[in-house]
């Protein structure tokens, strides 16, 4: 992996969380710091994959699994 | 999909109400036992697996096929129809959560075996460590799982359950 995929994760995960603060929350009910945080902590999730978009490692190991076949009999 | 099915699991508990025509609240025990005991079902295909009572290429075939959902909610319907319809729901989502992987989901079984995937990650086996771990190299499962656990958030936000109580 990339050093720069946890940093662009942060990232991705700073745009998410305001995109939902922006879309979802209820106005007389605003989000708290505490929340925010859980919030922020949470879309690190995705924003760890849409960072993994943009690394080679994650698209080799997809492509080294997909030449395995997990179901086939094992010979004794 | 593998952890994602825990946050999909309460967010389809989440809906319950919507599901069910009110006969089920929200985030109830009775929504989040009947939402997991159905979304987890079809993966209980690996324990004759593991009981050496079936073979590998079993895990993924009839319990993930619509005609399985179908006969769960089939059997279920003269006892609860809430329990019902929300276990069908599950089931039918499990199988939309199971389709971005590789291996692909027999839905029309015994109509045919062709296997229904859009092949956003590669499968890399039903049960073990190394599956956990192969999972979690690729980057759609983390969008999409992660995206289960936040969207999770939002609706535990949206309903003022906990940590959201004011």
């Amino acid at each position: 992996m990339l050093p720069r995929t946890p940093v662009l994760a942060m990232f991705f995960a700073m745009i998410i969380a305001i995109l939902i603060v922006l879309i979802f929350e209820i106005p007389g009910r605003p989000f708290t710091i505490r929340l925010a945080i859980w919030l922020y902590t949470l879309s690190l999730l995705p924003g760890m994959g849409i960072a993994m978009l943009f690394d080679p490692a994650p698209r080799e190991a997809k492509e080294r699994f997909l030449k395995i076949n997990f179901y086939e009999e094992k010979k004794s | 999909m593998q952890l994602g099915h825990v946050a999909v699991s309460f967010i389809i508990s989440s809906y319950a109400p919507q599901i069910t025509g009110g006969a089920m609240q929200a985030f109830s025990l009775e929504s989040i036992l009947v939402a997991f005991g159905a979304h987890w079902l079809p993966n209980l295909d690996v324990i004759p697996i593991k009981l050496g009572w079936a073979k590998d290429s079993f895990h993924c075939t009839w319990s993930h096929s619509l005609i399985f959902a179908f006969a769960v909610a089939l059997i279920l319907l003269p006892f609860n129809s809430a329990w019902a319809a929300l276990a069908l729901v599950s089931l039918i989502i499990h199988y939309l959560a199971d389709m971005p992987s590789s291996v692909g989901l027999p839905l029309l079984m015994p109509f045919t075996n062709k296997r229904f995937t859009i092949n956003l990650w590669a499968d890399t086996g039903h049960s073990g460590w190394d599956a956990l771990i192969g999972t979690y190299v690729q980057a759609w499962t983390w969008i999409l799982e992660g995206g289960a656990f936040v969207f999770l958030f939002v609706r535990m936000y949206q309903l003022g359950v906990w940590p959201f109580i004011s």
